[in-house]
């Protein structure tokens, strides 16, 4: 499935980088030390994401290597911690290395996207060219997921901050001609026919440039061929060289150059919402009760708001993930 | 008899099975594939071609334009061996495509500039060096004999020096040509198309008889014209005489 590809892309190049030069300077501030929370975990004074109830035994919380599944895995293995469990998190180069551990049950708890989840355990079972089950409605989409995954896994509830394909615009373009959505931008490109920036495979993925014609009606002139999501596309829609540009959701950077992401309102993209995938015995109880209160917290704004905090701001991980849990509320 | 090309190109890292084969030869033998347009309104070779030309010809001339006077100038000053190697050295060990992508994000900006300006960095130490020791060969009889003949100083350099050298500077501009040529292909990463292109995009798209097609036009191209520009040469070389062997660098 194309929609897992360029996310990882966007956020080797965005992120790691960044990621790279947090893990030589970033130990040097307060230590952020998660020890601090276990000691919230004496049984009576339990905070309020539990449900009331008491968690106990050891959880892997596993994490992708890219900066923004890293800060999460980071949130969800505090909150998990502030319940009683015995927490860590482990990082993987990618869904690859750790899906078969969390099949096993060596992981318990995965910050997964809904949509790329879905294609890639479809794919597993029904080959590569299985058609795609994923939808861009996150409710569908999960649907189909809970229809396909094994017994001994479950997914939470899904946030509503989503890393996922979109486009951008300048910002003082779409003041000045009041567009929000593609469906607008797409009827000011009848009378102004527009220039896409994207990466190389742009023009020939249903997502991409086709998907912006034939779903949205959209009038494209001319192709810049860019990088996914990255400065060079950023670059092209700043300068003026392209008008709407391939972006990602929760890139911090798009707003910080002055672009503003369009709302995809009919649903082009796959949702890619943020959802923890768990092993079955932490689907009930005080795991579900505290995951699922964390991610009725991950709007889009604030998953950004998470991603500038360690990718532009240099925070680590775990500092920004103790962070906002206490900005929250959650512990 | 293409594996042998396939270490050219870092980007590859598949083996060569039976499914590339024929995505290969499928490549090869689609009509679009050559066409200006392919049929989904994407670039053909036609198109790549010409864009590659003009981007390599056009930093090639700049080069010649800033190589060829800078030679003539150092040759005048005593220290100007020094500089030549240093410029030529500094020049080669520049990471080209680091260049593009600083400039592109950069200053100049997503487009051609900014595939031109590094690729002119790069070009200019082959006609540099070359222009420099011809000139700098060119026996001190002859020019003594010239200035006796009343020439000033430029009509030396324009009338016995440069021709005496042309030689070795038709050697440096064969050299910077092929090389320009073959690394115009990375131009392609931010967007500026040429036959790069066809690496960048098939690799993107995982239509790897594409990528094994761009490296092999690429390839083939270059050595039709490194053999081409040394045929130009021996005509050079025929009509200017030789003082030195053509194959100098």
């Amino acid at each position: 499935m194309p929609g897992s590809r360029p996310k990882t892309i966007m956020l080797s190049a965005a992120g790691v980088a960044l990621a790279l030069t947090l893990a030589a300077c970033g130990s040097s501030s307060s230590g952020g030390n998660p020890s601090v929370q276990t000691t919230n975990t004496s049984n009576s004074s339990l905070p309020a994401l539990c449900g009331g109830q008491h968690g106990s035994g050891k959880v892997v919380v596993a994490a992708a290597a890219f900066s923004e599944n890293e800060t999460l895995a980071q949130i969800y293995a505090l909150a998990l911690k502030a319940c009683g469990y015995n927490a860590s998190t482990k990082n993987f180069a990618s869904r690859e290395v750790y899906y078969p551990l969390v099949k096993k049950g060596t992981i318990k708890v995965v910050p997964e996207y809904a949509a790329t989840l879905t294609d890639y355990i479809n794919t597993l079972a029904n080959g590569a060219n299985a058609p795609s089950k994923a939808s861009g409605d996150i409710n569908t989409t999960i649907t189909a997921l809970k229809a396909e995954l094994p017994s001994s896994l479950a997914v939470l509830n899904a946030a509503a901050g989503t890393d996922k394909n979109a486009f951008a615009v300048k910002k003082s373009f779409a003041t000045a001609n009041h567009i929000q959505t593609l469906s607008q931008l797409a009827t000011y490109s009848k009378s102004h026919p527009l220039t896409l920036a994207g990466p190389p495979e742009c023009p020939s993925r249903p997502f991409c440039e086709p998907g912006l014609k034939n779903t949205y009606g959209m009038k494209i002139k001319g192709f810049k061929q860019t990088d996914p999501g990255g400065p060079l596309t950023e670059k092209a829609l700043t300068s003026g060289k392209a008008d709407v540009g391939l972006v990602f959701t929760s890139d911090p950077t798009v707003v910080q150059k002055g672009l503003v992401v369009l709302t995809d309102d009919k649903n082009l993209q796959a949702s890619d919402n943020i959802v923890p995938l768990v092993a079955s015995s932490l689907a009930t109880g005080a795991a579900a009760n505290a995951l699922n209160a964390v991610d009725s917290k991950l709007d889009q704004t604030t998953l950004i708001d998470l991603n500038k905090a360690v990718q532009i701001d240099h925070g680590t991980p775990q500092q920004v993930a103790q962070q906002f849990l206490k900005d929250e509320n959650l512990t | 008899m293409s594996s042998y090309l396939l270490p050219a190109v870092g980007v590859v890292s598949q083996r060569v099975n039976n499914s590339t084969w024929h995505q290969i030869t499928t490549w090869f033998t689609t009509a679009s594939t050559w066409a200006w347009h392919g049929e989904n309104g994407e670039a053909g070779v036609a198109q790549l071609f010409w864009e590659h030309v003009w981007i390599s010809g056009l930093s090639l001339l700049i080069a010649t334009a800033i190589g060829i006077p800078l030679a003539v100038a150092l040759t005048r000053w005593r220290r100007g061996g020094l500089v030549v190697t240093s410029v030529a050295n500094a020049a080669r060990s520049i990471p080209i495509v680091g260049v593009m992508l600083l400039l592109a994000v950069g200053p100049v900006g997503v487009g051609t500039e900014s595939a031109i300006i590094p690729l002119v960095v790069f070009a200019i130490p082959p006609l540099l060096t070359n222009a420099y020791t011809g000139i700098r060969d060119v026996d001190p009889e002859m020019t003594d004999a010239a200035t006796g003949m009343g020439m000033s100083r430029l009509q030396v350099t324009r009338r016995v020096e440069l021709p005496l050298a042309i030689p070795l500077i038709a050697t440096g501009v064969r050299l910077a040509a092929v090389q320009v040529w073959a690394t115009a292909t990375i131009a392609a990463i931010i967007g500026s198309g040429g036959l790069g292109q066809l690496i960048v995009v098939g690799y993107a798209t995982q239509a790897y008889g594409e990528v094994y097609g761009g490296i092999i036009v690429v390839a083939v191209t270059a050595v039709a014209l490194d053999m081409s520009l040394l045929r130009a040469q021996r005509g050079v070389r025929r009509r200017y005489g030789s003082l030195a062997p053509i194959e100098g660098s």
